[in-house]
């Protein structure tokens, strides 16, 4: 015993030594002094950068503020989760996926203003790369909150107050204290910083990366919500015509979502997981899957919460084409054949389980969301050609996208067609973007940047906002609740930040 | 100085990264205490043991991280941010209330007081960290409650009510009501509740009697005056806003709103919820004062003439009860909190145990 005791008298000793050097340097950190001074520590900083896109407040936060606000969605059962709120549009100023959303996009603009700021214009085309990619981040960052905290552009032209533009060239001061730009100045700054990003970036690199054509698809999709048609038109074609991307094959597209992305010539940019990074219950994809690593839907709680469906409604709209290929994102819940429901709501609601969270490279809740991809661009060329008058060529780019699903003879658009059924070629656009990209975080923004409405006429939670339920509700584009209050514990810290009404 | 961390966290698609995670701060400098102490010792009667502490301390540049806004791209740096003063008085006192040979009792007693006040911020703040639950203010205890204030509930329908601090022209402010949280969850509605999460004081008395062979022993233990954010009942006390939960029994003091008039504790209760009525507000702040059996004990020792013949040189039978006893107003499940967070979220409750034991010797 005696023995044990000065062996512990000794590593003591050892380790108060240790402590005594006057400045203890951290081993897991980096004075951010050296942090920046060569080629290969700014590209670890931008690794660290993207990374924080990965953590869930920000990816998954995101993703509930984007899509469930939409008519895709159906909530089976009320939770005490603050993404209820989201999807009920019963917001709160203190909500919790609201602040870990402006919190994590301003810490990525934060971190990629260090590195904008440590490289000259003038740097080699490596360095002129990263600061092109945190460039990216930035505007990415700028554009999501924008989307998700402030009115639709078209909506007195951007006039409205937007969200803090920070740059990096603000003081300390300026930091703490800064107030809302107009909406209109927000889409100034992104469109300069991914114009100026497009042209630094002349590397290649993989979809989990910023490269110069994923500047340019951003530009497309920021012009097409300004509504600047022919910017859109002209970036979805620099995009498009760049040959670094292809959509996937009829027989490569059911697995679209399965697949690790590097391999996917469809995705642009995605925030990469990997393996090791499967986020299991907390995953996006828990909230919509429930089952086995082979796909097979099982009871909740066995592989996820399982508690967020496909909504009855683009459920029925998507089946309208029974050879449609997009109907194997859904994995309605079945048991010998027969559709399960949710009971905790009167009335049911059907169980659609969605796996475009799930399943990648085999693992049940592992997914690297894709957050802009070809298909997405030959859509804006559409909308924007449809809103120029170009009615053939906006019915030629959704017939491409149709074919790929696997549609084929009157299944497919003629200018015709379309007029005997009473829609315009923006109603056809809208109507397959809602098909091709549910899901994704677009459609919500979809209806409300055309002063469409989002309107639920089938179960889910919303029916709880009125007694007794009501399964209809209607939110239109004029609603104030078709933004997120800004949050409170950030007014609280910077007195200039205004509320939303 | 300025960190970039390198961790699991900062990698992306299987390359390592490193992520700004602390904000520099050139002007840091050490937290000063200036502290006055006086303690007594006194003996009385060889039966009565008194020590007393009295101190004062006052903590300058007191080192604390300050949340930032996220423009700044950090969440906090490290500053000291003014000054802080705690005062109070801790005793400890045993008596042998009866010394005889067959009969013994001794009692012991401790306590601490303790108050704390934050005496002033630099820069002429208010708040260190404003907008939080326990924000810092000049002139409150560091540890004091700032919430929505909870209004009770409307006789006419049952919506759930808080207190909206409104200014007229003048500057004069105004107490209304509302049923709209989102316009109480901000600067200006946001009180001082007088609450704070440090009690006002605590401790613990033991007794132990011996007569003979017996021995009985008891520990309680108390905390008072402080205030205690029930977390739990976000989930379990929610007037139906989620069916996933329990809901709660009601102590009987408290009421539900069930028609116009009802003069009730709780909101009508509604399928998914009645106007956020759950939403943080001091309708989950509750008086965590207790006081609790930790333990009580009775023992026998074997008489040493039945040992002698067995070879054991002692043995005792006895009985012991932990937490047998809580005097508390707090709603269940627990009062029992770390009393730096006062808050209790999905407690466990302290369990009850009754050991029967015997203890042997050779």
């Amino acid at each position: 015993m005696y023995k044990y005791k000065s062996i512990i008298l000794t590593v003591t000793l050892a380790l108060s030594l240790t402590a005594c050097k006057k400045n203890f340097e951290p081993s897991t950190a980096i004075d951010e002094n050296s942090a920046l001074t060569n080629a290969a520590d700014i590209e670890t900083a931008t690794i660290g950068t993207y990374a924080v896109l990965r953590n869930p407040s920000y990816v998954r936060s995101s993703h509930f503020l984007m899509e469930y606000p939409t008519d895709e969605i159906a909530q089976g059962q009320n939770s005490s989760d603050d993404l209820s709120r989201a999807y009920r549009y019963n917001h709160i100023t203190t909500s919790g996926h609201a602040t870990n959303f402006w919190v994590q996009a301003y810490f990525v603009i934060g971190a990629a203003n260090k590195i904008i700021a440590a490289i000259p214009d003038n740097s080699s085309a490596d360095l002129r790369q990263l600061k092109g990619e945190n460039l990216f981040l930035r505007a990415m960052m700028h554009f999501n909150l924008v989307r998700v905290f402030r009115r639709p552009y078209p909506q007195n032209s951007g006039d409205n107050p937007g969200v803090p533009i920070l740059k990096e060239d603000l003081t300390e001061e300026q930091k703490l204290t800064i107030a809302r730009s107009k909406v209109k100045d927000v889409y100034a700054s992104v469109i300069a910083d991914l114009t100026s990003a497009a042209d630094m970036m002349t590397l290649p690199k993989a979809n989990p990366f910023a490269s110069k054509q994923v500047a340019n698809a951003l530009l497309s999709r920021v012009y097409l919500y300004m509504e600047n048609n022919a910017k859109a038109i002209e970036f979805a074609d620099k995009v498009i015509n760049s040959g670094n991307y292809t959509l996937l094959s009829q027989s490569e597209y059911p697995n679209y979502f399965k697949m690790a992305p590097e391999g996917n010539s469809e995705t642009i940019f995605c925030i990469r997981h990997t393996k090791t990074e499967d986020q299991d219950f907390s995953a996006i994809g828990s909230m919509y899957y429930s089952g086995d690593a082979n796909g097979n839907p099982a009871g909740q709680a066995q592989s996820g919460w399982g508690e967020i469906y496909a909504s009855k409604k683009y459920y029925d709209f998507l089946s309208i084409n029974p050879t449609d290929k997009r109907q194997v994102f859904l994995s309605p819940y079945r048991i010998n054949g027969v559709l399960q429901y949710n009971t905790r709501l009167t009335p049911n609601t059907p169980m659609y389980y969605m796996n475009k969270y799930n399943l990648q490279e085999g693992i049940i809740n592992l997914s690297s969301p894709v957050y802009i991809r070809l298909a997405e661009l030959y859509l804006i060329r559409a909308e924007a050609n449809a809103k120029l008058g170009n009615a053939q060529l906006a019915l030629d780019d959704v017939n491409l996208i149709r074919q790929r699903a696997g549609l084929s003879g009157t299944a497919l658009h003629t200018v015709a067609s379309i007029a005997l059924s009473s829609k315009s070629a923006l109603d056809v656009v809208l109507e397959e973007r809602w098909l091709e990209l549910a899901f994704e975080g677009h459609r919500a923004y979809d209806l409300f940047r055309n002063g469409r409405s989002v309107v639920r006429n089938y179960p889910g939670t919303h029916a709880l906002n009125v007694t007794p339920n009501n399964i209809n509700q209607t939110i239109t584009a004029a609603d104030n609740r078709v933004v997120f209050f800004i949050p409170e514990s950030e007014r609280a810290k910077n007195p200039n930040l205004t509320q939303n009404p | 100085m300025g960190l970039y961390s390198l961790s699991t966290s900062s990698s992306y698609a299987g390359q390592p990264g490193a992520a700004p995670s602390q904000k520099a701060n050139p002007n840091l400098t050490w937290e000063k205490q200036k502290a006055i102490n006086i303690g007594v010792d006194i003996t009385l009667l060889k039966r009565i043991d008194l020590s007393i502490d009295v101190y004062q301390k006052t903590a300058e540049d007191l080192l604390y991280r300050k949340p930032l806004p996220a423009t700044t791209g950090y969440s906090f740096i490290f500053e000291n941010v003014g000054s802080v003063r705690n005062r109070g008085i801790e005793f400890n006192l045993t008596t042998k209330n009866i010394l005889k040979r067959d009969f013994t009792w001794e009692t012991n007693l401790n306590m601490s007081f303790n108050r704390n006040k934050v005496l002033s911020l630099n820069a002429g703040a208010l708040y260190s960290n404003p907008g939080a639950a326990q924000p810092i203010g000049v002139g409150h205890d560091m540890d004091e409650w700032n919430l929505p204030v909870w209004a009770g509930v409307d006789p006419a329908n049952g919506d759930p009510l808080w207190e909206k601090i409104v200014m007229d022209a003048n500057g004069k402010r105004y107490v209304t009501y509302t049923n709209n949280y989102n316009s109480v969850a901000n600067a200006t509605s946001r009180q001082y509740l007088g609450k704070s999460s440090a009690p006002k004081f605590s401790g613990g008395i033991s007794n132990t009697v011996t007569y003979k062979n017996f021995t009985l022993s008891a520990f309680m233990n108390f905390v008072y005056g402080n205030y205690v954010y029930n977390d739990t009942r976000f989930y379990y006390d929610n007037d139906g806003n989620y069916d996933s939960y329990n809901s709660m029994v009601f102590p009987k003091e408290w009421t539900r709103w069930q028609k116009a008039g009802d003069i009730a504790t709780h909101p009508r209760a509604l399928p998914g919820g009645n106007k956020l009525s759950n939403a943080s507000s001091s309708r989950y702040l509750e008086d965590g004062s207790y006081i609790r059996l930790r333990n009580i004990t009775l023992g026998y020792n074997l008489p040493a003439n039945l040992l002698g013949k067995m070879k054991i040189s002692s043995a005792r039978v006895f009985i012991s009860g932990d937490n047998l006893w809580t005097g508390t107003n707090f709603s269940p499940p627990d009062p029992e909190v770390v009393l730096s967070s006062g808050v209790s979220s999905f407690r466990y409750p302290t369990s009850k145990k009754i050991l029967f034991g015997l203890s042997v010797s050779f």
